[in-house]
């Protein structure tokens, strides 16, 4: 039995034989206050139908090969977003908000992320990054579910109690996917209804009821409903105590409002002081077979919409907790369920590929590219597929160990085998002295 | 059951006492054990051919006798009209459908496709076709989640 599960079943503690129920224990406070990796939050961010990593994160050292080989999608060398002490590697022109994350080290790109015989279905390949599986695997429990269940065994049993009096963790704008179940439990709670953020808890059936005996009937069904809902009080209670600072939100009609309104409630609930460790957004859209980009305009279009609403996102989110003083209790990680081709296609499009750069954001991250540039062979054709550097439970496997602290053999039983987590040393040395290094002390000691 | 209207002297209360916080997670634990765990008969009985008997929703045959079961927008139609007492605005079952029958994705065509290599073959070893029972029965749990569905 590790510390921390020492202590959170230290509410019944045996002394001498007797057992001394849940005493008010100044050094168990202490202790307990001190565990940071309990205070620690992860915030998931989905991004639906697959990205097209080389439009994202571009590999200018082979551009010229690129050029050959997407004659229709391809950034103009000229608009590409450089990142500071790297020169071969930038952003695409919409990214502006991350390139300035990336300028004051609160970005991580993680290139090349995908797993061995990939899978091109989108059903499929969700499957597998949520649940954690081998391409020829089907698992029934996410790979969160798992690490959730390790942390609060046998929850919903005795949940919510003292130590744990919130919701594990939260899927704000969806349903709870297989990433957050554990054995036929759901280990979340879901906030579908993200237009009126005192109001946390409505679900997806929000409709108001009708004036006549219906409505008042569906009323009152609803009543009982919330009065069985564990945790509807204290989402409710942490969204009238938090708040948001930001002003940097994209809103109504601007690209990612959605995903800004997700995380801004991300940001008031962790600010209204909910013990929740994993929040799940997510954005749909990314599967761009045709129009990703406008004809004539390689740099405007969906993708760049995609990818602006994505980047302005999360820059507002960490601007926001930055103002708030959350910043470095919070990590954040992108992925998509793959990647795209090397070669695009006529309709101004890409199909489905395999592997792609994952971002890691926060002011905790170790900030700069890990791995290379993708390799684009000269001879690629419309079936090539970009090679993959870091299998995705890799990366799991680092927020695991760096983030959440868990044992390696904890981390080998969250996912089902052993992963190597990513190591700090094979990172690219990106750093140039002028640009700012995080500004507080890492926390990411466990 | 939801009633037209109860006799006077029952008012004001008289027809909510069906449901409440006791009643509400049994009904709930009820839905559950249709959609996912399935009832079994006890293994006492006295004919020997009724006990140890499963039943559980066979939602792959139920959705088959759907309108139009391949088209996901016509599959949440019917299910929400089959489920629900109230309807439900099209906003909310698009909305379900790209969360349960799509999985995130916004073009249709990933269902069908899905579904009609499962329905020609159960056996199949599409791994994605194989998901389709799934995806249809966490539709259908998040739609017994619905006050509506309790009114019924």
């Amino acid at each position: 039995m590790n510390r921390r599960h020492f202590l959170r079943t230290s509410s019944v503690a045996t002394l001498g034989g007797f057992a001394v129920q849940g005493f008010a224990s100044p050094l168990l406070q202490a202790l307990r206050k001190s565990r940071a990796a309990e205070d620690r939050v992860l915030v998931i961010v989905q991004l639906y139908g697959g990205n097209d990593g080389l439009n994202t994160v571009i590999p200018l050292d082979q551009y010229s090969t690129l050029a050959t080989k997407r004659p229709y999608v391809l950034i103009p060398q000229g608009a590409v977003l450089p990142l500071a002490g790297i020169g071969a590697t930038g952003l695409h022109p919409s990214m502006t908000g991350m390139q300035e994350l990336w300028e004051m080290g609160k970005l991580s790109i993680v290139q090349g992320v995908g797993y061995p015989e990939p899978n091109y279905s989108h059903f499929r390949s969700t499957d597998i990054f949520e649940t954690g599986a081998n391409a020829d695997q089907l698992l029934n429990s996410g790979w969160a579910g798992r690490y959730l269940n390790m942390e609060f065994p046998n929850y919903p049993a005795g949940y919510p109690n003292a130590d744990m009096p919130d919701p594990l963790a939260i899927r704000v704008g969806g349903p709870i996917g297989p990433a957050l179940q554990y054995q036929g439990v759901s280990m979340g709670a879901s906030i579908y209804n993200t237009n009126d953020a005192l109001n946390l808890t409505g679900n997806l059936y929000n409709h108001p009821a009708n004036a006549d005996r219906s409505g008042g009937k569906l009323s009152f069904v609803r009543q009982v409903q919330r009065q069985t809902d564990l945790y509807g009080d204290v989402i409710e209670a942490a969204a009238q105590a938090g708040c948001n600072q930001s002003t940097l939100y994209p809103t109504g009609n601007a690209p990612g409002a959605e995903l800004a309104q997700a995380l801004k409630i991300v940001a008031q609930l962790i600010c209204g002081g909910l013990k929740t460790r994993i929040y799940w957004v997510s954005v749909s859209g990314f599967d761009t077979h045709a129009q990703q980009v406008e004809g004539g305009n390689t740099t405007v279009g969906t993708h760049a919409n995609l990818l602006k609403g994505l980047s302005d996102s999360i820059h507002a989110f960490q601007d926001d907790l930055s103002l708030l003083g959350l910043e470095d209790r919070v990590l954040g990680m992108t992925f998509s369920e793959f990647g795209r081709r090397i070669v695009d296609n006529a309709s101004l499009g890409t199909d489905h590929g395999s592997a792609q750069p994952m971002f890691l954001f926060g002011s905790q991250v170790l900030p700069g590219m890990l791995g290379t540039n993708p390799q684009i062979p000269s001879n690629a054709t419309y079936q090539t597929n970009l090679a993959m550097q870091y299998d995705f439970r890799s990366v799991y496997a680092s927020v695991l160990k760096d983030w959440f602290c868990l044992e390696p053999q904890d981390i080998d039983a969250v996912l089902l085998n052993t992963y190597q987590p990513l190591s700090a040393s094979t990172q690219t040395a990106a750093w140039a002295s002028e640009y700012a290094k995080p500004t507080s002390a890492p926390a990411t000691t466990c | 059951m939801w009633r037209a209207s109860p006799a006077y002297y029952q008012f004001p209360a008289f027809d909510d006492i069906w449901l409440d916080t006791a009643t509400y997670p049994a009904r709930n634990n009820c839905l559950l054990g249709i959609l996912y765990t399935g009832f079994s008969t006890p293994a006492n009985l006295y004919q020997p051919e009724s006990r140890n008997l499963t039943f559980k929703a066979d939602l792959v045959a139920l959705v088959g006798q759907f309108t139009d079961p391949s088209n996901p927008n016509a599959l949440v139609s019917d299910a929400a009209d089959l489920m629900l007492a109230l309807p439900i605005s099209l906003l909310v079952r698009t909305q379900l459908k790209i969360a349960y029958l799509l999985l995130g994705q916004l073009n249709d065509i990933y269902w069908t496709d899905a579904y009609e290599i499962y329905v020609a073959d159960p056996n199949t070893t599409n791994m994605t076709a194989q998901q389709v029972p799934n995806l249809l029965l966490y539709l259908f749990l998040d739609l017994s989640k619905a006050a509506e569905t309790q009114m019924h």
